[in-house]
């Protein structure tokens, strides 16, 4: 029996209306008591979290990891709990045994828990249907087919009817890729001044909307993955209102950063979906604070070479695991978000919709973090555990320092 | 929150003078006219016979094409020539990028052969940037045109025309005609015609070739050829790639020459002593009518001329840059090598 | 004469010395129908004024802004208006004039862009004042005045008509 006793740490877990200064007891993994500061019995093993905020641990809906080891190390420091695994890494997670690869990898690394997602169509191709069972079964939480195009309207058609006879959770990407084609940032001023070829926001709208309208014939789960325009969170609110089965993200980069970021052709700030305008990030943090969106990480690790070169040349993606807590730390900091809708968008709101238990419950594995909320953290490329360097705020005063990560039971982190 | 680089003040030394020319984005009207004046007087010893100055003298000038252009090539070549450097051309489009080879190993590669000065065109926007951004420090970057982002030496070679043909720039109305979405040309000369206090920048075309945020450059959008011509003091017709007829922008060369084709009839709406230029090369019966391009409102051919006193005026500019950046450097240094001031 | 730094001399009186001391120098030397050079600015306006006098056919005007050696630091002269030189110097007499000689590296670039455009018989020095300071081994042959300057003053001619010197 191990016995870990975190004291004196300002609680927060909106699924509970919990928000008391607490001692909470962990054994064997399990949270087996919750109480009120100095109140827990006495125990060998004690860890003063110092009036630190203790959080549900984050829980992302979509991260790229090809490199299990330092990625999940990453997420551990950052403060992650559980991390969704796009299927598109090396190899691409549509089989059993590829699923089995990962989980492995995962015990083995011993950081931050993976949950894989696998392949919604064979090889990705948009084409052919994944053996959804079979995936759900070797353990898949959701499918996806992380931004890879679906042929037609028909195949999708398909893919939302077979999911629903599985009741299989399906996460999809709004983009007309016609309409997207060769672009690689918003299409707005700034790409016309610099000369890149811009994503219209109808790209993302108009496909929107059609998948809309085959949920509501369908009636599939579909959760969208990384919405970027203000248009967009407008949709969903709609189609909430009206009882459809959608849920959807937006990636911190959105609610962070602009298509200003892209002046100076910065190579960093290249990543899909493009960041759009100030309207849309108003819209989206909107979306957050009314609890229409979760927020995701939507990390993508590069090397250096990938990213050392003229903007559209270069590959997309931030490396963001490492700061994603501080960065959205930063915004509640600066009165853009709210602390209970970050803390609700960026854990709680994700185990709903993977269907896992939310929030800091009793005889639950711990899956929490242990933060302090208004410590000042600058991040440099050394200090990422990520073996991607591609971070938008290296350099950048943000707050929020983590100080214990929990993942399903498993102290993974502790500075 | 930003943490990006200004891409106009790469090109400056800390006490502002043109160490790189990337972009007429963010450059100062002093330092605009201080190019043409520059190239003005370098017109006069082109006109010489002996055409060649020391300025560049012992320096090495690389050519760094990977987008064909024999013409812009030549005249950078006579331009370093003339300045009395010695050129390297490279045609990169048909080597080492085709193997797969990045941009950054090929530039790695070249700085081993010490070179001053690239002279580069990429297809990709913000390639010169990149390139001013990664090479070592001392080496100075012309840009030939980067994707559809800037080609300023076109550009001051245009406000160059116009301030020799119009006698400034100041108060000008200036139509450009024509494909301005792909036009790496049209957003130059539109910061450069802003900055040194045009009038009025009209860019004229169809909607599928002008992008409305051209407005946010500081351009009026016309659709209709005859309203946007009207009273303009100068007119500047670019070329018309054929790909824009398959990738569904026009229906036919036929039907944009009909509409948008600069005729004897179209200029007249303008007023009568404007001037006509077009960058080059041109397609006759598709954008511009030969009798208006042969005819006596043309500048087409002093343009070519003046290209060559333009590239020369930057280079110079740009090496002299870079060299009192770097004695600036080495007189912070501790033990100084030994180098002589005049 | 060597003069102290508190008399600048009269430019005007200085160049009508310097028109009989040049007609002696040609007759004395010999030079075959010598070309006059006149380095920009000051130098071009006393070389008019000693073709006038001498009653010399041509005028050559140099401007040495291009083959300066010190572009790196001060940047580029924008008033550069090139030079304007007969269409050939080859086994020409050259009697270069300039207005002050100081460094010597004005009259270094100057005779480097002569040489760029052929090659003369003989270059004269004429100069209007002398006030040391060399860095390079270069002497006129003609002066009119020798001036003595502390390291902070400056001397400067002003033209064409009248000829002033004055002190910055």
């Amino acid at each position: 029996m191990s016995t870990l006793t975190l004291t004196h740490a300002q609680i927060l877990d909106p699924s509970q209306q919990l928000k008391q200064f607490s001692d909470v007891v962990i054994v064997d993994g399990l949270i087996t008591a919750i109480t009120a500061a100095g109140q827990a019995a006495d125990s060998a093993n004690v860890f003063n979290a110092n009036q630190a905020l203790l959080l549900p641990g984050l829980i992302d809906l979509s991260a790229h990891v090809n490199n299990v080891a330092s990625e999940t190390l990453a997420a551990a420091q950052g403060g992650v709990s559980l991390l969704c695994t796009q299927p598109n890494s090396k190899p691409i997670v549509d089989t059993p045994a590829d699923v089995s690869l990962l989980q492995l990898a995962s015990v083995k690394a011993n950081n931050s828990q993976l949950l894989p997602m696998g392949a919604l169509t064979q090889g990705l191709e948009g084409d052919q249907l994944a053996n959804m069972y079979s995936l759900k079964q070797a353990g898949c939480i959701a499918l996806s087919n992380a931004r890879a195009p679906i042929k037609n309207a028909l195949v999708l058609r398909r893919i939302m009817e077979y999911a629903t006879t599985h009741d299989m959770l399906i996460m999809l990407t709004a983009e007309d890729f016609d309409l997207s084609a060769n672009g690689k940032m918003h299409e707005g001023p700034t790409a016309n001044r610099l000369g890149l070829t811009g994503i219209a926001e109808i790209a993302e709208t108009t496909s929107l909307a059609q998948q809309l309208l085959l949920v509501e014939l369908t009636g599939c789960r579909v959760h969208f993955s990384q919405l970027s325009c203000g248009r967009s969170v407008d949709m969903i609110r709609q189609a909430q209102a009206q009882g459809l089965p959608v849920t959807a993200d937006v990636a911190i980069a959105n609610l962070m950063f602009t298509d200003l970021d892209v002046n100076g052709f910065d190579s960093t700030f290249n990543v899909q979906p493009p960041l759009r305008s100030e309207q849309d990030r108003q819209a989206l943090l909107a979306g957050i604070n009314d609890g229409t969106l979760a927020i995701c990480s939507n990390h993508k690790a590069q090397d250096i070479a990938a990213k050392k070169a003229p903007f559209a040349a270069a590959e997309a993606g931030m490396s963001i695991l490492d700061t994603w807590l501080s960065m959205m730390l930063t915004l509640v900091n600066k009165g853009e978000l709210t602390l209970d809708a970050t803390v609700n968008a960026s854990s709680i709101m994700p185990a709903k919709i993977l269907g896992l238990k939310a929030g800091l419950q009793l005889k639950q594995l711990a899956n929490l973090v242990v933060v302090n909320q208004n410590a000042e953290v600058c991040y440099s490329a050394d200090s990422l555990a990520s073996a991607g360097k591609n971070s938008p705020v290296l350099g950048e005063p943000l707050v929020g320092e983590v100080q214990l990560t929990f993942s399903a039971g498993r102290e993974v982190y502790r500075a | 929150m930003t943490r990006h680089s200004d891409p106009t003040q790469v090109q400056l030394t800390a006490d502002g003078r043109l160490k790189h020319f990337l972009t007429t984005e963010g450059l100062s009207k002093a330092l605009l006219t201080e190019i043409l004046d520059l190239a003005d007087s370098f017109i006069s010893t082109q006109e010489r016979a002996v055409k060649k100055v020391p300025l560049l003298r012992g320096k090495t000038v690389v050519n760094l094409f990977f987008e064909n252009s024999t013409r812009t090539r030549s005249t950078f070549e006579l331009a370093a020539k003339r300045l009395s450097a010695d050129i390297l051309n490279l045609d990169i489009a048909s080597s080492a990028t085709s193997k797969g080879e990045t941009l950054m190993d090929t530039l790695w590669n070249l700085e081993a052969m010490y070179s001053d000065m690239f002279v580069v065109r990429h297809a990709d926007s913000g390639a010169a940037h990149f390139i001013a951004e990664q090479v070592t420090p001392g080496v100075a970057i012309i840009n030939a045109g980067d994707g559809r982002h800037a080609h300023p030496t076109q550009a001051m070679l245009d406000m160059l025309t116009i301030r020799r043909h119009k006698g400034t720039i100041e108060g000008q109305t200036v139509a450009i005609v024509g494909d301005i979405l792909h036009s790496r040309v049209a957003r130059s000369q539109i910061h450069a015609l802003i900055t040194l206090g045009a009038k009025e920048i009209r860019v004229i075309g169809p909607a599928t070739l002008v992008p409305k945020e051209m407005a946010d450059l500081g351009a009026k959008i016309y659709f209709d050829i005859e309203q946007g011509l009207a009273d303009v003091d100068v007119v500047i017709m670019l070329r018309l790639q054929k790909e824009r007829m398959s990738d569904a922008l026009l229906p036919s060369e036929g039907e944009y020459f009909k509409l948008y084709g600069l005729t004897e009839a179209k200029l007249a709406l303008a007023k009568p002593d404007a001037i006509v230029m077009h960058p080059g090369p041109i397609n006759r019966g598709v954008e511009i009518d030969s009798a208006v391009a042969d005819g006596e409102q043309s500048v087409i051919l002093n343009q070519v001329s003046y290209g060559i006193a333009v590239r020369m005026a930057v280079m110079a500019m740009a090496m002299s840059g870079q060299a009192s950046e770097q004695s600036a450097v080495d007189k912070t240094l501790p033990n100084p090598t030994s180098g002589e001031n005049a | 004469m060597t003069t102290s730094a508190f008399e600048l001399p009269d430019a005007e009186a200085l160049c009508q010395q310097l028109v009989l001391d040049v007609k002696q120098m040609i007759v004395e030397k010999d030079l075959q129908q010598p070309l006059l050079i006149g380095i920009r600015t000051g130098g071009a306006w006393l070389a008019q004024r000693l073709q006038l006098a001498l009653e010399l056919p041509e005028l050559g005007i140099l401007d040495i802004s291009f083959y300066r050696d010190d572009f790196d630091e001060r940047g580029l002269s924008t008033q550069a208006k090139g030079s304007e030189l007969p269409d050939s110097i080859e086994d020409r007499a050259i009697i270069l004039v300039d207005d002050v000689l100081m460094s010597g590296r004005t009259i270094r670039a100057a005779m480097n862009e002569i040489f760029d455009h052929g090659r003369p018989t003989s270059i004269h020095l004429v100069s209007l004042l002398d006030i040391g300071q060399r860095q390079l081994p270069i002497q006129a042959d003609l002066v009119g005045a020798k001036l003595e300057l502390s390291t902070d003053q400056k001397i400067k001619l002003s033209g064409p008509n009248p000829l002033a010197l004055t002190l910055g």
